[in-house]
C-alpha cells in the first residue's frame, strides 16, 4: 500500500512537468525506438528466409557440377554428374535418408488446344519424401516409373488447373517438352504450396522420371544436380565429407586438385546471411545503446533540476516523517517511471516507422515487432530511469531538513 | 514531557564556531502553551529545530516523554517526528501541485496508515476546511493555506505542535483567526510551543521563554495581569514606532 501511495505520489509530480519530463527522456525514446524499429526489420527479414529456407527441405544439400580449373583454365565441363554418382553416393555414404537426382529445364505442357509454360523437373520417387509433398489427385512418381523409364507426369496445383479445369487430371495424356513435345501419362497432381522453393514456383512444376527426362525429353546422359538429405542436423557434415570423398574418387580427383562439383548447404547461406543480419543489428544496438546513456544523461540532469526545485518540499516531507529511504524511493519510482513513459513512446513510435516502411517499400520488406523485444525495450528504459536516477536520489534523501526548510 | 540539560549547538562558520544555543536547560510540560522569543540571532530558531527533532544538539541531552532523544538515528526521529512532533512554517510549505487533502495525507503516508483519506479529511474540517478539501493551494487564502498547514500537523495526533512564526505572514485578524486555532488545540490537551517575534502574540500563551544569545534570558509565567501589561507596552511601543517613522519617513 505504502508502495502504491509512493508510486501515485510521484506521478503527481510528474504530470506538473509533464513536457519537461517528456523531453528529458527524447534520448530513451529514441534509443528505444531505434531498437524496437531495427528489430521489427531484421525479424521480418528473418522470417522471409526461414519461410523460404523451409521450403528448401529439412537438412537438404544439393550438389551442384562445377567447372575444374587448373592454373586459371577450365579442364572440365558441366557434365560431370552421372547416374552412376548417385548410386554411389546411395550405397557409400552414412547418415543418407533420401537422394533424388535432379534435372530442369523450362518447357511447355500441352492438352489439345491449352497450353502453359511450365518447369519441367527430371527426379525420381525419393523427392516426394525430401520436400513433404503430397498429392491431392493420384499419386507420386514411384521406383518402377523411374526405373522403366515410364513417360509419366506429376502435375503441379496450377499446372494441372491451367490445362483441366476443375476435370479431374490423372489418367490424361498431355504433351510434353521444350522445342518437339512427347506424350505423357498424368498420374498425380501435387497439394497446392503456393510458395516458391529451389525450383520457382512449386505450383508450376510437371515432374516426370529423370530416366524418362535423359532419354525422351532432353536427350542428356549427365544430371543437372542431386539433393541428397541427411538423417538429421548434425550428421549433415559427416555426409558432406563421405560425399566429398566418394565423388573425388569416382570423378578421379588427384589429391590437391579442386573439386569438380559443390555441395550447397542452405543451412550454412542461411547462416551467413544471419551473420550478417547479426552485425547489423549489432550497429543498431549500439546506437540505440549511445541514445540510452544520453537520454540517461537527460533524466539525471532533470532530476537534479527537480531535487533542487523541490528542496523546500523535501524538507518539509522529512519534517512530517519521511525516511531518507523514503524520499530516496520516491525520486527513483519518479525517474523510472518518466524512462518508462520514454520507453513506451520509443516503442510506439519504433513500430509505427516498422509500419511506414512495410507500407513505404509496398509490402516488399516485411516487419515484426517481437513482443520479446517490446519487453526488453521496456526493461532497459526502467533500468536507465533507475541508474540514472540513483544520484538525483541520493542528493534528496540526504539533505538536511533544517538547511532545506530554510531554501529559497 | 520535555526535558533539555546543558544544551548547546556550535555551527562552524566561515572558519568560526557560531554557538546558537550555549548551555540551555528547560523543562516543558504536557499540555503547556509555550512562546519562545528573541531577536534573530537569539538562538530561537536553532532551538525549535531541537525540539522538532530535525536537528541533533552538539551537546547536552534531550529527553521527550522520558525517552533519551538526543542520540536517536535519522530513522528513529523520522518516526518521532510523524509521530509526536507536527511543524507549522511561517511561509505555510504546502506541496503547490496537489490538493489540500492531500497535503495533509503526506504525514500519514509516511506513517505507513492504511487509511489516510478519512483521519485528512477529519483534519482538514477540524480547522474548517472541510469544504475546501479539494482545492489547490494557490486556491486558498493566505489564512486557509495556514489552516491546511495546520492540518497537516495534526493529522497524526501528534502530541506537540511546534510552530514557527505562524501569523507572520497573514494579517492581523487572520492571525488572530489561526491563533484561536491554536488555543483550541490546546484546549483539547495539545503541547503548543510558539515561535514568535511578536510579542501580542506571544502573550497569547501561559508561558514565555525570552531568548538571547544562546541563552534563556527570562522565563515567565503570564497571568491575565500581565498579559494586559505586555498589551499594553506593546500598543505604546507599536505607537512610538507609528509616530517615529511620520517623523523620519521611513517605512520600517
Amino acid at each position: 500500500m505504502f508502495f502504491v501511495r509512493l508510486i501515485l505520489m510521484a506521478f503527481r509530480s510528474l504530470r506538473a512537468n509533464l513536457l519537461r519530463s517528456l523531453l528529458a527522456t527524447l534520448g530513451v525514446i529514441i534509443g528505444v525506438a531505434a531498437v524496437i524499429g531495427a528489430t521489427a526489420i531484421l525479424q521480418g527479414f528473418q522470417k522471409e528466409i526461414r519461410d523460404d529456407f523451409d521450403a528448401l527441405g529439412a537438412n537438404v544439400m544439393t550438389i551442384y557440377p562445377t567447372v575444374a580449373r587448373q592454373g586459371g583454365r577450365p579442364i572440365g565441363t558441366f557434365r560431370s554428374l552421372k547416374e552412376s554418382d548417385v548410386q554411389a553416393i546411395r550405397n557409400e555414404t552414412a547418415h543418407l535418408q533420401a537422394i533424388a537426382p535432379l534435372i530442369q529445364q523450362t518447357g511447355q505442357a500441352k492438352y489439345f488446344s491449352r497450353n502453359d509454360q511450365v518447369q519441367i523437373v527430371g527426379t525420381n520417387h525419393e523427392f516426394a519424401r525430401m520436400y513433404t509433398i503430397n498429392t491431392v489427385e493420384g499419386r507420386f512418381l514411384n521406383f518402377s516409373d523411374v526405373s522403366g523409364r515410364d513417360k509419366v507426369c506429376v502435375l503441379g496445383y496450377k499446372v494441372a488447373r491451367e490445362l483441366f479445369g476443375d476435370s479431374p487430371a490423372v489418367g490424361k495424356a498431355i504433351k510434353l517438352g521444350i522445342t518437339r513435345t512427347t506424350g505423357f501419362r498424368v498420374i498425380g497432381v501435387l497439394e497446392k504450396k503456393g510458395q516458391k522453393g529451389g525450383f520457382g514456383d512449386m505450383d508450376e512444376l510437371v515432374i516426370v522420371p529423370i530416366t524418362a527426362a535423359q532419354t525422351t525429353l532432353f536427350g542428356m546422359r549427365y544430371i543437372g544436380a542431386i539433393t541428397v538429405q541427411a538423417e538429421d542436423q548434425a550428421s549433415m557434415e559427416l555426409l558432406t565429407e563421405d560425399i566429398k570423398r566418394t565423388l573425388r574418387r569416382l570423378h578421379k580427383i588427384r589429391a590437391g586438385d579442386e573439386d569438380d562439383f559443390r555441395i550447397i548447404n542452405p543451412e550454412e547461406i542461411r547462416n551467413q546471411i544471419q551473420d550478417f543480419m547479426r552485425m547489423w543489428a549489432m550497429v543498431f544496438y549500439t546506437i540505440s545503446g549511445i541514445s540510452l546513456v544520453v537520454g540517461g544523461i537527460g533524466i539525471m540532469n532533470i532530476m537534479l533540476v527537480s531535487v533542487t526545485e523541490r528542496t523546500r518540499e523535501i524538507g518539509v516531507r522529512i519534517a512530517v516523517g519521511a525516511r531518507g529511504g523514503d524520499i530516496l524511493r520516491q525520486f527513483l519510482i519518479e525517474s523510472s517511471s518518466i524512462s518508462f513513459a520514454g520507453g513506451t513512446l520509443g516503442v510506439l513510435l519504433g513500430s509505427a516507422l516498422a509500419d511506414m516502411i512495410t507500407q513505404l517499400s509496398n509490402k516488399l520488406i516485411t516487419t515484426v515487432v517481437p513482443l520479446s523485444a517490446v519487453v526488453w525495450a521496456l526493461i532497459m528504459a526502467t533500468v536507465v530511469g533507475i541508474v540514472s536516477g540513483i544520484y538525483p536520489a541520493f542528493k534528496a534523501a540526504r539533505l538536511d531538513p533544517v538547511e532545506a526548510l530554510r531554501y529559497e | 514531557m520535555i526535558e533539555l540539560r546543558q544544551i548547546t549547538k556550535h555551527y562552524p562558520m566561515g572558519g568560526v564556531t557560531v554557538r546558537a544555543l550555549d548551555g540551555v536547560d528547560l523543562d516543558i510540560r504536557s499540555g503547556e502553551f509555550l512562546a519562545i522569543t528573541g531577536a534573530s540571532g537569539s538562538g530561537k530558531s536553532t532551538m525549535m529545530h531541537l525540539l522538532g527533532c530535525l536537528d541533533r544538539p552538539t551537546s547536552g541531552s534531550y529527553r521527550l516523554k522520558g525517552q533519551l532523544i538526543s542520540n536517536y538515528s535519522h530513522k528513529q526521529l523520522a518516526r518521532l517526528r510523524n509521530r509526536e512532533i507536527g511543524f507549522v512554517f511561517q511561509t505555510f510549505n504546502l506541496i503547490q501541485r496537489t490538493s489540500a487533502l492531500d497535503n495533509v495525507s503526506v504525514p500519514l503516508i509516511y506513517a505507513r496508515a492504511d487509511d489516510i483519506r478519512h483521519p485528512a479529511m477529519a483534519a482538514l474540517e477540524r480547522v474548517g476546511l472541510g469544504a475546501r478539501a479539494h482545492h489547490r493551494p494557490s486556491e486558498l487564502s493566505g489564512g486557509e493555506r495556514q489552516r491546511v498547514a495546520i492540518a497537516r500537523a495534526i493529522v497524526t495526533n501528534p502530541s506537540i505542535v511546534l510552530a514557527d512564526e505562524p501569523t507572520g505572514n497573514l494579517d492581523t485578524r487572520t492571525g488572530e483567526q489561526i491563533m484561536q486555532i491554536f488555543h483550541e488545540l490546546h484546549r483539547s490537551g495539545v503541547t503548543i510551543i510558539l515561535v514568535t517575534h511578536e510579542m501580542d502574540i506571544a502573550a497569547q500563551a501561559q508561558r514565555i521563554i525570552k531568548m538571547r544569545d544562546g541563552r534563556i534570558l527570562e522565563d515567565t509565567q503570564v497571568d491575565d495581569e500581565l498579559r494586559s501589561e505586555i498589551l499594553e507596552r506593546n500598543l505604546r511601543v507599536h505607537a512610538a514606532a507609528t509616530a517615529d517613522e511620520v517623523h523620519t519617513g521611513t517605512t520600517g
